[in-house]
């Protein structure tokens, strides 16, 4: 059985595997700067993304386009499109994270990155940050390569045409490789009335969260995230930034492994209670504060996602029980009966009926045609019942059913909304006459 | 405004100039491996201060030169300039066989003890794929405007780089006109130049943009750029190279008028301006 499959039908599978991902994600970078080492989380060391024409991806396109057209004014030039990209990438391995980490979208610094070196070091203060979303090295040779794709794919792809192979979902570029992945962040200002880190997730709030699709109010709790409990970040103006939430879509399987982090003022509590206590050695512990849910597949295989952790952590099995009890209520007519997954992230997914998605659903319809308003689909249509009309057979259980046969955007929305604008600008070179 | 130059080296007697000498750098080294992102970092650190930064408006709009063995980009160099610890980068145009103009600030820092720079490496027509294609020259003679030495006027930020061997005669060198145009003439410049980008140094580019007001010895223009392009050539959109109108010194944050236009700026080509280069060519010779 392949590991879809296996992780389809075991939820205690799916969630190890999804804690073995966070690990991989937060694994240290070690950075020395003036004598002193840093250790910056894998997923921060990767390539910003963003529909401006200066974020880092969009860089990555500008430099392939020239070597491309350099090889074609070249007529002894032979490479092909997937060597130019990776020869690309290779021109940045050697990235300099002090540039990246300082990207003019979002300066920030890392205040775990600074405590964890404060001893004995001079000082320095650096100022260092990311922005929301961010695409591992492969991915983004991935985009470079298969850009013409990208650029030309049309968005109104029949949603029954048969999918080019068994090994590729998309018909207009071929599939993303295995270590691809896509991150996606929340940040929220420390001192905003917006900082409010109270969402529940057990089992009472998941029951509101499914059946109304949107995350009940907060309780009056006034726990926040702050640089002591969460990983934090400080701008050149001094405001601290504090990452409630990060998404880790990785390619591990076809349909990609669909795993979410968010802050908690329970973290020991349902989704946070199997945390792996590995986890506690990244940035002075603060993961241990983030609860995680994953989705791997449309439908919810493991009819019984709570079972294997009723005596362990019954917190965590009451959760799944409602949730899964919940989601199983919301049918839809044949062939879109079969109970469907759930992973929504609270600060990620706050949208109205958002609460109630699996990420995959929604993710199937980027970069397609929707049939009701024959427009390019806008994802608040697919979880939102009311902009179809109620009519469960246009997005069936709330975006949640697999629909389509194909996936023209391989499960990417940034395909739709970032890479065709940063390819159309990357594409446009200098010319002979300005 | 004086238009009076300095340099760091004696003249030859037979050329007529206001000139003296600034007391010599020692060289720290420059042969530091910056292929590390560790050594970059640091020079980000130290460089900051000497940022020309800014992108205009929402996004990037510049694109890289893939043909910089052409004329008119072979002739705009990559400098590295050492000061005697970390080398600065910054761009400059051929205005003769030897003479490379650039920002003043780009070779005398007036934060630095001395002011002057101590070397400077120049490489025409550099590339992400073609590193040197018309080798690399160095020179340790400088020349800069008294008042920008002085007192650090932002009109008066323009430099040279005077080599000792042609290099203009292998790959051309711009002209430079103080250019006018109608009042209600919308004019558009190019500016191309080696500003860091994907973290290094080695890639041309090149952007457009309005010019948006013409003022007191500077022009001011809406062109997106980033630290390294000081020195940049600046010319018009209507003509196929040049002539520089400006030679680009600063960002949008660094002055205020330019932060009320949201424009970067340069210095003006003016008719005082272009006899100056003219001297500097006899100088370089």
């Amino acid at each position: 059985m392949d590991l879809f499959n296996r992780l389809e039908r075991s939820m205690p599978l799916r969630r190890e595997t999804a804690w073995k991902i966070v690990e991989a994600m937060l694994e240290p970078q070690m950075l020395k700067v003036n004598g002193h080492d840093y250790a910056v989380p894998l997923w921060y060391t990767w390539y910003e993304g963003g529909q401006n024409t200066n974020s880092e991806v969009a860089t990555q396109l500008k430099k392939y386009f020239a070597r491309l057209q350099a090889c074609e004014d070249d007529s002894t030039c032979s490479k092909t499109k997937q060597e130019i990209a990776k020869e690309t990438l290779l021109d940045a391995k050697t990235k300099n994270l002090e540039t990246s980490l300082r990207s003019a979208n979002f300066d920030k610094v890392l205040i775990q990155f600074q405590q964890g070196a404060m001893a004995g070091n001079d000082g320095l203060a650096d100022h260092l940050g990311q922005g929301f979303t961010v695409f591992s090295p492969s991915f983004v040779e991935h985009v470079l390569s298969e850009s013409d794709g990208i650029a030309s794919c049309p968005d109104s792809i029949d949603p029954d045409q048969p999918p080019p192979s068994a090994s590729q979902f998309s018909p207009c570029i071929s599939e993303f490789p295995r270590s691809a992945v896509m991150v996606k962040t929340s940040w929220v200002k420390v001192d905003d009335a917006e900082n409010d880190g109270s969402r529940m997730t057990n089992a009472e709030a998941m029951t509101t969260a499914i059946r109304d699709g949107t995350w009940p109010a907060p309780p009056p709790i006034s726990l926040k995230p702050n640089s002591s409990n969460a990983y934090a970040a400080e701008t050149k103006e001094e405001e601290t930034y504090v990452l409630r939430s990060i998404h880790f879509s990785t390619k591990d399987t076809r349909e990609w492994i669909w795993v979410t982090l968010w802050w908690s003022p329970t973290p020991t509590s349902d989704f946070g209670q199997d945390r792996p206590a590995a986890i506690a050695r990244f940035n002075q512990g603060v993961w241990t504060n983030y609860n995680m849910c994953v989705t791997t597949a449309f439908n919810e295989g493991d009819s019984h996602p709570e079972a294997s952790y009723e005596k362990t952590y019954p917190s965590l099995a009451a959760a799944l029980r409602t949730t899964y009890a919940e989601i199983k209520k919301q049918s839809a007519p044949p062939p879109f009966d079969k109970v469907t997954s759930w992973c929504s992230n609270p600060f990620l997914e706050w949208h109205p009926t958002n609460a109630r998605t699996n990420c995959i659903g929604c993710h199937q319809y980027s970069h397609t045609r929707n049939e009701r308003t024959k427009k390019v689909t806008k994802f608040n249509e697919t979880i939102d019942a009311s902009l179809s009309g109620f009519d469960p057979s246009q997005f069936p259980q709330y975006g949640r059913s697999r629909k389509r046969s194909n996936f023209p955007a391989e499960f990417a929305w940034a395909f739709h909304h970032e890479f065709p604008g940063n390819i159309k600008a990357a594409k446009q070179g200098p010319g002979e006459n300005p | 405004m004086q238009f009076d130059s300095v340099s760091n080296f004696s003249l030859p007697a037979e050329v007529p100039a206001s000139v003296h000498d600034a007391a010599t750098i020692s060289l720290g080294n420059p042969g530091r491996d910056r292929s590390s992102a560790a050594a970059r970092m640091k020079e980000f650190l130290l460089r900051s201060k000497n940022r020309a930064f800014s992108i205009i408006g929402g996004g990037d709009e510049r694109s890289i030169q893939t043909k910089t063995q052409h004329y008119p980009w072979r002739a705009i160099c990559a400098l590295e300039i050492d000061f005697g610890d970390q080398p600065a980068h910054a761009t400059g145009w051929l205005a003769g066989p030897r003479t490379i103009i650039t920002a003043g600030h780009c070779i005398y820092d007036h934060d630095r003890p001395g002011g002057w720079a101590g070397r400077a490496r120049a490489t025409p027509g550099r590339s992400g794929l073609t590193v040197a294609p018309f080798g690399t020259l160095e020179s340790s003679r400088f020349s800069c405007l008294k008042e920008w030495q002085t007192n650090r006027t932002a009109a008066a930020d323009l430099g040279c780089v005077h080599l000792d061997q042609d290099i203009g005669t292998d790959v051309g060198w711009f002209g430079f006109d103080p250019v006018d145009w109608g009042v209600d003439e919308e004019v558009s410049v190019v500016i191309a130049g080696y500003p860091i980008f994907d973290s290094q140094y080695k890639d041309m580019l090149q952007g457009q943009g309005p010019i948006k007001a013409t003022e007191a010895g500077l022009v001011f223009y809406g062109v997106d750029t980033d630290q390294g392009q000081s020195g940049s050539p600046v010319w018009r959109t209507n003509s196929t190279a040049g002539p520089v109108i400006a030679t680009h010194a600063y960002r949008k944050e660094d002055l205020d008028r330019a932060t009320e236009l949201d424009a970067n700026a340069g210095v003006q080509i003016s008719s005082e301006v272009r006899a100056l280069i003219l001297k500097w060519n006899q100088s370089s010779s």
